[in-house]
């Protein structure tokens, strides 16, 4: 090739390639971005490329997961290579795809607010967690309240959700914007409840942790063993399942009660009190003991080791 | 007494009202005294000899109302668990929640220790199992009376003519589930919430809350009713606590009874009759036959150790088997048919009818004592079964209950929320279900890698099975997002070979994914397609016509035009401008440009003069006089909207810069490679304003060319020639693009019938 021909092709290729500015994503509602914005969400991926095994998502289990950004990425590559048929097309898409791909990054976290009405973030999406979720609590529990936050310098932010939606009746699937450092499942809140609570080691005994009268506080630490020395377990009548004899158990209350803090005896008031049931709220992360470093990892990139690409 | 903050609540034992429901009488009576009469040995009081009609008692009667048989919805706040759910409430006590806060204590419950100050509630909730209780809607509350012990009768003084629900049960449920004496007030209590506060206040209009708990924990697997009871004048039902009373600190079975299922269990040596008492259906009418029996004889040695006076109470029990598909009507409200089911094939004695309750008349005790018999026959529960009542008449004794209120629920197997909670398998995805694999070793376990890879079975093109790597979008470690290589266009770009021989092809499914999601949405399609041509092309054009319009100033009058006619007239009116330029392209001679104009037709001038909106004879003359002025007439032609030219052009100056600035390198190469070097002068104006006001012959023509290269008569050698008329072609394959574009994006949305109607082509035609 002659230093003639060489720049002539230069020539030809400045005039060829010479793009407009692109700005494809001028409204926020473009259509595309969205529909993108909800893919990198996998909304409407089958189930199957999710979890590509039934080993993978036992039966009351809970999986907690990173988005994986290069699956994410190519499955919306795949989608805008759709209709793409000339040179010209992939030439265009090229130039086209930093700016789309900054857009769809952009709207990631518009899709959740959107739907709730709630006010838009802003920034760059983040790294996306989330968790999945197999249980009959989510069959059971349809109002299933989720929440995930963050703490730095001993202050809890909340992390937004960015998709929760039942893939099944019984599978939750929960998006998360970010690294959360502590996920609470809490119960439905179908108003005040009343009721007792089973023991970790008797299936068969029930018990409930004893409150101050004063406070409305538990006198011990509200664990779920039901071995405090302030928990009661509750007596019911002999041959008759599920009747809890409530003279026993006014008995027992009063002389588990410290320093005779119900007295000597027991009104409707404390009775109910003692019974009242909150929502139970089960804690994921640093409060459980399940601490966070083994459920959430950072970690260098293992498939660029393993996997060399080409 | 301050109220509760929000989110607060306050309990308060009771809140008994000075005067509760009933009947008073106030009674006026005015005593008079300390007078004597005149007469002094008269000392008889005045008020003794009272003046006729002055002094006479008065009474005033009043009436303190309050729900009493029925309560209206409107009175119920609330209750759990909610009708008709279904869940697990194992753990939970069934509780009402009323608006009235006095309202459990404003009836007397004829208890003797009660006082003003210390009164037992009214109201009782109880929870019964679907066989336990006989309810009954709207039904006379004659029915009720009857019932009750003359005083009772007398005291409760009840309107006889209204109706009310009743509640039938027998006196084994009310022993064994209904709460005991001093247990009721343990029962109610009083609520008070902040009324701002939703969630807890709801709708309520002063805060207050009367709340009344049951005392009975649902059982999985079983449906319940909860009645609102009325122990008005009638506490004494209630048993009270025996000495001997034993407790377990064992919930129990998921049975009603738990002793009848697990010692009839073990008395049956069959184990069908197992099946039968665990609610199964028996498998054929033998089988039942054989269950039959053992209830008999169990039921039998009951009745002897409860009551020894019931010596004909099995009379009753062998009948009517075969009366089973008797629709039941509210007697029993759910019996389980399908256990009656299977009883028509066993043989049974005649009929023996006994009046299966005292009250009702006696027509209609034949066909009800056979379809209950049925249905008892087959219930595991046996005396606390309602249906056992029916089938033994009066001599299993009954009381009955006003409902308020009621509600159903069904109590589902699996375990309460935190029980699921605790018990969940918590990992990071890629985490197998470790507690099936220690069950059962045959277990097939995939193949999966910490990273979360997974080993799946691969088709591939040519027809081989294999196994592929697959990750989904799910990992358990964080993955670096590789943006090297994007975008890609097919899904085998995709595909990755690894270290073992294996593909990972998670990215290529991924990409297969993406594109079939979007194939599947015409919606998205549109929305793709449309953008690429909005945002994409058009753009790209409209940035190329800022400089088409520098080039061509005439050609903003033929917007209104055909726009394949104005392409066709762009390019022979370009390329002639070209061809004539001898000072930049010397004498060589230019390749022949295929002229349309010899090969138009007269109808094809028609076509053109139609089209361009022009009269025939500017074309004709046009066409024969090419070195002429073009199109005269379309120089006098008005833009259709003048701002929206401004704006396209706006940015021209850049696009051309461009442009310029590639000419220019590119020439400056030419030269030097060429070593012309010596006959050029290059003189770069580094001020040149690239808005480059003129026609295309200026811009050709002109020694001193845009960007400041100045190339005067060289003789260029052919390639050089080739090359140049190559960039010319491009370039005005370009300008024209954006031209076309430009007319369709002027035209969008204008009506063009509003424009100059002399470029109109439809009105000229007229």
């Amino acid at each position: 090739m002659t230093p003639l021909q060489t720049s002539l092709d230069a020539l030809l290729a400045a005039i060829r390639f010479e793009l407009p500015d692109l700005k494809p994503v001028e409204d926020d509602i473009n259509p595309v971005v969205t529909w993108l914005a909800r893919l990198r969400l996998m909304q409407g991926v089958p189930f199957a490329y999710l979890v590509p095994h039934n080993e993978f998502l036992p039966h009351e289990s809970i999986r907690f997961f990173y988005i994986n950004r290069n699956w994410t990425d190519r499955a919306v590559e795949g989608a805008l290579s759709v209709g793409g048929i000339t040179t010209q097309d992939r030439s265009l898409l090229q130039k086209a795809y930093a700016v789309l791909r900054k857009s769809v990054d952009a709207h990631e976290r518009r899709v959740a607010s959107d739907e709730r009405g709630s006010p838009q973030m802003q920034g760059d999406a983040e790294v996306l967690t989330g968790f999945l979720l197999r249980s009959h609590a989510v069959s059971g529990w349809p109002g299933m309240h989720v929440r995930a936050y963050r703490t730095t310098n001993n202050k809890d932010s909340e992390v937004e959700l960015l998709r929760m939606e039942r893939l099944a009746p019984a599978v939750l699937l929960v998006v998360m914007d970010g690294v959360p450092d502590r996920v609470e499942l809490e119960e439905p809140r179908q108003g005040i409840q009343f009721g007792v609570r089973p023991k970790a080691n008797h299936s068969n005994h029930r018990f409930v942790p004893l409150r101050d009268p004063e406070t409305g506080e538990s006198f011990g630490s509200d664990q779920t063993s039901g071995d405090e020395a302030t928990d009661v377990t509750i007596p019911f009548r002999s041959g008759s399942p599920g009747v809890i004899d409530l003279h026993e158990l006014r008995d027992r209350m009063v002389t588990t009660a410290p320093d005779d803090e119900l007295g000597d005896n027991l009104d409707s008031a404390e009775f109910g009190l003692q019974m009242l049931r909150y929502p139970y709220r089960q804690t994921f992360g640093e409060q459980n003991n399940v601490g966070i470093s083994t459920v959430f990892k950072a970690t260098l990139d293992l498939n660029s080791i393993l996997f060399v690409r080409q | 007494m301050s109220i509760p903050k929000k989110g607060e609540m306050r309990l308060y034992s009771a809140c008994i009202p000075d005067m509760g429901a009933g009947k008073y009488t106030i009674n006026l009576k005015q005593e008079l005294s300390g007078g004597t009469t005149n007469s002094a040995d008269d000392t008889t009081n005045i008020a003794s000899t009272a003046l006729p009609g002055v002094f006479e008692d008065v009474d005033k009667h009043i009436e303190v109302t309050g729900p009493r048989l029925n309560l209206a919805g409107n009175e119920i706040f609330g209750s759990f668990p909610p009708n008709h759910s279904v869940g697990a409430f194992d753990n939970r006590l069934a509780h009402i929640t009323l608006k009235r806060r006095t309202l459990p204590w404003e009836r007397k419950t004829g208890d003797s220790t009660d006082d003003t100050n210390n009164r037992k509630p009214w109201l009782a909730l109880v929870v019964l199992a679907e066989a336990e209780a006989n309810f009954n809607r709207n039904v006379s509350v004659t029915e009720f009376t009857e019932s009750l012990p003359p005083n009772v009768r007398t005291t409760l003084g009840l309107n006889e003519s209204a109706s009310m629900d009743l509640l039938e049960v027998t006196e084994e449920v009310i022993e064994k589930v209904f709460p005991l004496r001093d247990e009721v007030s343990l029962l109610s209590h009083v609520r008070q919430v902040n009324l701002a506060d939703t969630e807890l206040a709801g709708s309520d209009d002063d805060g207050f809350m009367a709340v009344i708990l049951s005392n009975r924990l649902p059982r999985r697997g079983q449906s319940y009713g909860a009645y609102l009871i009325s122990l008005e004048e009638r506490l004494n039902v209630l048993p009270e606590r025996k000495p001997n009373t034993t407790t377990t600190d064992n919930v129990g079975g998921n049975s009603v009874y738990e002793h009848f299922t697990a010692d009839i269990i073990a008395a049956a040596s069959s184990s069908y009759a197992a099946n039968f008492y665990t609610g199964k259906q028996p498998a054929t009418p033998e089988v039942f036959a054989i269950s039959k029996i053992t209830i008999e004889t169990e039921r039998n040695a009951y009745i002897t150790t409860r009551n020894p006076n019931l010596t004909r109470a099995t009379a009753g029990f062998t009948i009517g088997i075969n009366n089973a598909n008797n629709k039941t009507s509210s007697w029993v409200p759910s019996v389980p048919q399908r256990l009656a089911r299977g009883t028509s094939g066993v043989s049974s004695s005649a009929p023996t009818s006994r009046p299966f309750k005292a009250s009702k008349d006696k027509a209609d005790n034949a066909a009800g004592a056979k379809r209950h018999t049925a249905q008892a026959t087959a219930q595991p529960f046996l005396f606390h079964d309602m249906n056992y009542v029916a089938l033994l008449g009066t001599s299993v004794r009954t009381v009955k209950f006003p409902v308020l209120a009621n509600w159903s629920f069904t109590c589902t197997e699996h375990g309460g929320f935190e029980a699921l909670m605790q018990e969940l398998d918590i990992g990071l995805h890629g985490k197998t279900g470790s507690q099936n694999l220690a069950n059962n070793q045959e277990l097939f376990q995939p193949d999966i890698t910490d990273t979360g890879h997974t080993l799946i079975d691969h088709l591939t093109r040519q027809g081989d099975t294999t196994k592929s790597w697959y990750r989904g979008p799910l990992t358990p470690r964080q993955v670096v997002r590789n943006l090297e290589h994007a975008p890609y266009h097919m899904a085998d770009q995709a595909r990755r070979l690894v270290e073992n021989g294996l593909e990972d092809i998670s990215e290529a499914a991924a990409f297969e994914c993406g594109r079939l999601l979007a194939l599947s949405d015409t919606s998205f399609i549109q929305a793709l397609m449309q953008w690429r041509r909005r945002d994409f092309y058009v753009k790209r054009k409209q940035n190329n016509l800022k400089l088409w319009e520098k080039i061509h100033p005439e050609l903003r009058a033929v917007d209104a035009l055909n726009p394949k006619l104005t392409e066709r007239f762009i390019q022979l009116n370009t390329l002639e401008k070209l061809k004539n330029n001898k000072k930049l392209f010397g004498k060589a001679a230019l390749r022949p440009i295929h002229d349309v104009r010899t090969t138009l037709t007269p109808n094809d001038m028609n076509t053109i003069s139609t089209g361009l909106g022009i009269s025939a004879i500017d074309v004709s003359r046009t066409l024969k006089s090419p070195s002429q002025q073009p199109v005269t007439s379309l120089k006098a032609a008005e833009l259709p909207a003048e701002q929206d030219f401004n704006a396209i052009t706006k940015n021209a100056s850049t696009e051309f810069s461009h442009l310029q600035s590639g000419l220019k390198q590119s020439l400056g190469g030419i030269v030097q490679n060429m070593n012309l070097a010596t006959d050029i002068q290059i003189d770069i104006d580094q001020n040149f304003d690239p808005i480059f006001e003129g026609s295309l012959d200026q811009f050709k023509l002109d020694p001193k060319l845009p960007g400041g290269v100045v190339i005067d008569d060289i003789k260029l050698p052919d390639d050089l020639r080739d090359a140049l008329n190559e960039i010319e072609g491009v370039l005005k394959d370009k300008l024209e693009d954006s031209f076309k574009d430009r007319l369709d994006r002027l035209f969008d949305g204008i009506d063009r019938d509003q424009l100059n109607p002399e470029l109109n082509p439809n009105r000229r035609t007229r």
